[in-house]
């Protein structure tokens, strides 16, 4: 279907494909309302996964020149030669989003996490406490959905997390 | 005098003496003052010594005389070299409290004192600033919402809670290195489509985390990397991109052969097992790309390809026996079982064929093999007996002319031995400078060796010093914050700069005291010097008058009366002076002696000796009294 | 009148009055009384039967009982949350109208305990969840749908955690990615620090 990118001007393409990347790695996607060309809601649905298959395919596999263009034989050269700038712009992106697509694959990922450090100065068991805490909280995505962990640890409690993690990060830094 | 007491009474107070606010100079300190101040400083300075001493003066005589001694013995443990007594004390003077009282202030422990009223510690103040900002907030009124500035809405409204959600950006610096052939195309694309950071994530309020995020990752790489390249990246004596290229490789292949020898051991594995294999080993062909496959894997093709033939085989009969299952039932049953029986049979016939086959198959392969190799024997036998032949049939070409080729082959044998030798005389030609060439290109090699290690340890010397150094300077940054903080937090008592203003003060008054001594003392050096000049005149004068009216004396009456006369005044004269410089030395004395009066009743010496008096009578009524008890006793 | 050990408030009137019940007792009986009272608030359990026997010959009813031991265990953890030295303590409570001999006895095994009871207090503070175990894996990706050549680590973490409200462990499994892991571990680190200046 990606014939129908003919039908665009070379600049309305750049844009175009430019901003199906976009949507692909996580921005904002294209909208219909600002291509001029008249296209069936189905047509540009069409279009526009066409075009992101194309462009994972061709990141996925780390196509050449040719193999890309040989993709968009039916498509016209200039509107051809602008999807390749793109890829080829874009490469580094793609293949990063591409990425974290491949590491989401597992049931759950860690999506974001934040700290906090407090001072807790006193409770309701002793009134002199003077203990500093640090809350952390994840946001694990699972099957979809956001899903917040949190955890108050103390000193050691955090001391243990960061020696259990520093041994994971020399295996790490091994496979690097 | 009295800067110096304010300062002595500062570091009373400070000890803890109770100073009343008005009292301003030593002079004004009572016996009972005097020892209590004298008692706390020895208490802070040798707490042993000082804790066996009263801080106040006993109402009996004979106990303040006691008290006072032990006082005096104390001043002098601590290394007081002035005169001391129980006189010091409780017949006070001036000018000895005060040196007294200054030693004793020199003496005392400085930290100590500052420690008592500062505040250390990062925590405490930490603390204190809690304790403020908590104090703060309660004072704001609470007001209701729409009623709230900016300012209050920070700490009572709940404010926009948004959490930490990062989405990935683009930014043009970050763009790593090898992909240079594109940079054209990338570089257009973020000049002209790019949207500026702020508005590539789809919140707003996730702009701020975005960046954040991107930034300590890449920082930890760059902080990771730097470390690895500089504990073995350096040693490796590669560049950058080699030592990246041949970790991967290195990497690549262990993993490879972790995997191998994860598909190799079970040869004889039930059906999943060989099926698992083949894919890992296809994952592994696909891993390793274009490699041209090992014999392991295309065993493992070929026994699942027999696996897999028996499995199709037994779903085909299976498929085959589902459609006859649907007719009715009566003799259904039994022709199926018939057909299943005969399917059975079918089936274990085809298998034994099938068995019959493979091992006819593997015979075939073997005595293929035999025959092949049997083949390749007689074929090379073959080869070797024609070089023979080839041979035998030249010696029995040359035969019939023997001599002459006998000989030819002499010559021939000759001319080539000579050139061997002709060979090898030019091969030892070539090859001494050759040979030297190597030692020298060898001995080049290791001094660069030498010389590229020595440049490392360099390298990783500086590393150290460098991280060092930044430490360093951190630690002192941090020194300097702390201290900065501190000095703003000091009590801005104007003791400090008043001290150095007023010692500055003195320093000029001295030194202008100092001209005017040298002044005077050169005025004085002139006027000794002009007497000096004067009596030398005045004798020469009256030397060469003397003479000269002697001389005429002898011969006029008149003269030798003004001889006379003469001699008269010089004489009188003599004695003038000699008055005049003893009334000198007598007023001298005078004001020395006024100013020993001066000092004497600065003593208070006729007070002094009143209350001695007074004390002198209490101890004798004490020991009248004391007597009076004993012999009642 | 203040008292530290009420935390610089007036004494409740229940504990006024039960304190006359505390003097009818030895202060022999008292001091074994005050010990069985402070293994219950160390967690480690009260012996009820002993504790009627010590009170047995001062005649004690079962709500007598009942008051005394509430009314030491007001004393120690409220002079251990206030961190009130036993001297002031002991002078305290003789102003309430403990006897003295009652007020030392009281107070020594309150010295002997103070630390203790004062750790098991931090202890039993409120948190937020717990961190119980960690344990972790590296996974190295070759190949996947989506990229030929992936080729990088990532990392499963499974955190144990005791939850804020319900007191469970919970357990956390999730993968990260290479990055994130190496941004949580030098945030984690940085947090650490400033922990440690504290």
């Amino acid at each position: 279907m990606v014939v129908l990118l003919n039908s665009l001007s070379v600049t309305d393409c750049l844009n175009l494909c430019h901003r199906v990347v976009d949507g692909f790695c996580g921005r904002e996607p294209p909208r219909r309302a600002d291509f001029s060309a008249a296209w069936s809601l189905e047509e540009w649905l069409q279009l526009l996964d066409s075009l992101a298959a194309l462009f994972r395919a061709a990141v996925g596999n780390n196509s050449s020149d040719e193999e890309v263009s040989a993709g968009l034989a039916d498509v016209g050269s200039s509107q051809a030669a602008t999807v390749l700038k793109v890829l080829r712009a874009r490469q580094a992106e793609i293949r990063r989003a591409l990425l974290d697509r491949t590491a989401s694959i597992s049931c759950a990922t860690l999506q974001d996490f934040d700290w906090q450090l407090k001072l807790a100065l006193s409770s309701d068991k002793i009134s002199s406490l003077h203990t500093p805490l640090l809350s952390l909280s994840l946001n694990v995505r699972e099957n979809e959905a956001l899903r917040p962990v949190t955890m108050e640890m103390n000193k050691e409690e955090l001391n243990t997390l960061i020696s259990s993690l520093e041994t994971a990060n020399k295996v790490v830094l091994l496979l690097k | 005098m009295e800067e110096v007491d304010k300062i002595l009474i500062h570091a009373l107070k400070q000890v803890g003496t109770e100073v009343s606010e008005d009292t301003d100079s030593i002079k004004e300190f009572s016996s009972e003052l005097i020892v209590e101040a004298v008692v706390r400083c020895v208490r802070v300075i040798d707490p042993g010594l000082g804790s066996a001493l009263p801080t106040s003066l006993p109402p009996g005589m004979s106990a303040r005389f006691r008290v006072g001694m032990s006082l005096a013995q104390a001043c002098q443990d601590i290394g007081y070299k002035g005169e001391i007594g129980y006189q010091t004390f409780l017949y006070s003077n001036e000018p000895e409290i005060r040196s007294l009282l200054m030693f004793l202030v020199e003496k005392l422990p400085r930290e100590s004192a500052e420690a008592s009223d500062q505040p250390t510690g990062k925590s405490v103040v930490l603390q204190r600033a809690v304790a403020a900002a908590v104090k703060a907030q309660l004072a704001v009124p609470w007001l209701p919402t729409n009623c709230r500035l900016p300012l209050q809405s920070e700490t009572q409204g709940l404010g926009s809670l948004h959490s930490f959600q990062v989405q990935p950006l683009s930014l043009p610096y970050c763009t790593k290195g090898p992909d240079k052939k594109h940079l054209k195309e990338l570089k257009d694309y973020q000049r002209d489509i790019l949207p500026p950071v702020t508005a590539q994530p789809s919140h707003h309020a996730s702009v701020v985390a975005s960046i954040m995020e991107q930034h300590t990752a890449e920082l930890t790489a760059a902080q990771e990397w730097d470390n690895e390249w500089k504990s073995q990246g350096l040693l490796s004596r590669l560049t950058p991109q080699e030592y990246r290229s041949r970790k991967m490789s290195r990497l690549h292949k262990r993993i490879q052969e972790q995997l191998r020898s994860a598909v190799l051991p079970p040869p004889d594995s039930s059906f999943s097992g060989a099926r698992s294999s083949s894919d890992l080993s296809e994952l592994l062909q696909a891993f390793r790309g274009s490699a041209p496959s090992d014999d392991i894997l295309t065993k493992g093709t070929h026994f699942t390809h027999t696996q897999k033939f028996t499995f199709t085989q037994e779903v085909s009969a299976v498929t085959a026996s589902v459609p006859t299952g649907r007719q009715s039932e009566g003799d259904i049953q039994l022709r199926q079982q018939e057909e299943l029986a005969s399917l059975q049979k079918q089936f274990e016939q085809l298998c034994s064929n099938v068995e019959q086959l493979t091992a006819d198959m593997k015979h075939m392969t073997v005595t293929n093999t035999q025959m092949l190799d049997e083949l390749k024997q007689t074929e090379l036998g073959n080869s070797d007996k024609e070089e023979k032949i080839l041979v035998k049939k030249k010696t029995i070409d040359l035969l019939p002319d023997a001599e002459n080729n006998l000989l030819k082959l002499q010559a021939q044998v000759e001319a080539s031995a000579k050139r061997v030798v002709n060979l090898a005389s030019q091969w030892e030609k070539h090859r001494a400078p050759l040979i030297e060439e190597h030692r020298r290109l060898k001995e080049i090699c290791s001094n660069q060796e030498v010389e590229s290690s020595r440049k490392l340890s360099e390298i990783k010397s500086l590393h150290d010093k460098i991280r060092v150094s930044t430490e360093e300077a951190k630690k002192k940054e941090d020194v300097y914050k702390q201290l900065v903080t501190e000095l703003e937090n000091l009590p801005q008592d104007a003791s400090r700069s008043a001290y150095t203003q007023r010692i500055l003060e003195i320093v000029s008054n001295i030194k202008k005291q100092k001209e005017e001594i040298t002044k005077i003392l050169s005025d004085t050096k002139e006027l000794q010097k002009d007497i000096n000049n004067l009596t030398g005149k005045l004798d020469r004068t009256f030397a060469v008058t003397d003479e000269l009216v002697f001389k005429d004396a002898k011969k006029d009456e008149s003269v030798r009366k003004s001889y006379k006369y003469l001699a008269a005044l010089h004489e009188n004269c003599n004695q003038l002076i000699q008055t005049i410089e003893d009334t000198g030395t007598i007023l001298r004395e005078i004001r020395d002696l006024e100013e020993q009066i001066e000092t004497e009743n600065g003593n208070k010496t006729v007070a002094n000796l009143e209350r001695i008096l007074d004390d002198y009578r209490a101890i004798r009524q004490e020991n009248t009294a004391l007597a009076a008890k004993v012999r009642e006793g | 009148m203040r008292f530290r050990f009420c935390g610089d408030l007036d004494c409740p009137d229940w504990v006024l009055a039960e304190i006359s019940t505390l003097a009818k007792i030895s202060s022999v009986k008292m001091k074994l009384l005050c010990a069985q009272v402070l293994k219950d608030l160390l967690g480690e359990g009260i012996d009820y039967d002993k504790i009627a026997k010590l009170t047995a010959d001062a005649k004690f009813e079962s709500g007598d009982i009942k008051a005394s031991v509430a009314v030491l265990s007001f004393i120690l953890s409220s002079a251990a949350k206030h961190d009130v030295d036993s001297e002031s303590l002991s002078s305290e409570l003789q102003q309430l109208g403990l006897p003295k001999e009652h007020a030392t006895a009281l107070c020594k095994s309150y010295e002997d305990k103070h630390s203790a009871l004062q750790d098991k207090l931090r202890q039993t503070s409120l948190r937020l969840g717990r961190l119980q175990s960690v344990s972790w894996r590296v996974d190295y990706t070759l190949s996947s749908s989506d990229l030929r050549e992936v080729n990088e680590p990532v990392i499963q973490l499974k955190l144990q955690t005791q939850g804020a409200e319900s007191g469970r462990t919970e357990t956390n499994v999730f993968s990260v990615s290479a990055d994130k892991f190496r941004v949580l571990l030098a945030e984690l680190k940085q947090a650490q620090t400033m922990m440690n200046t504290l």
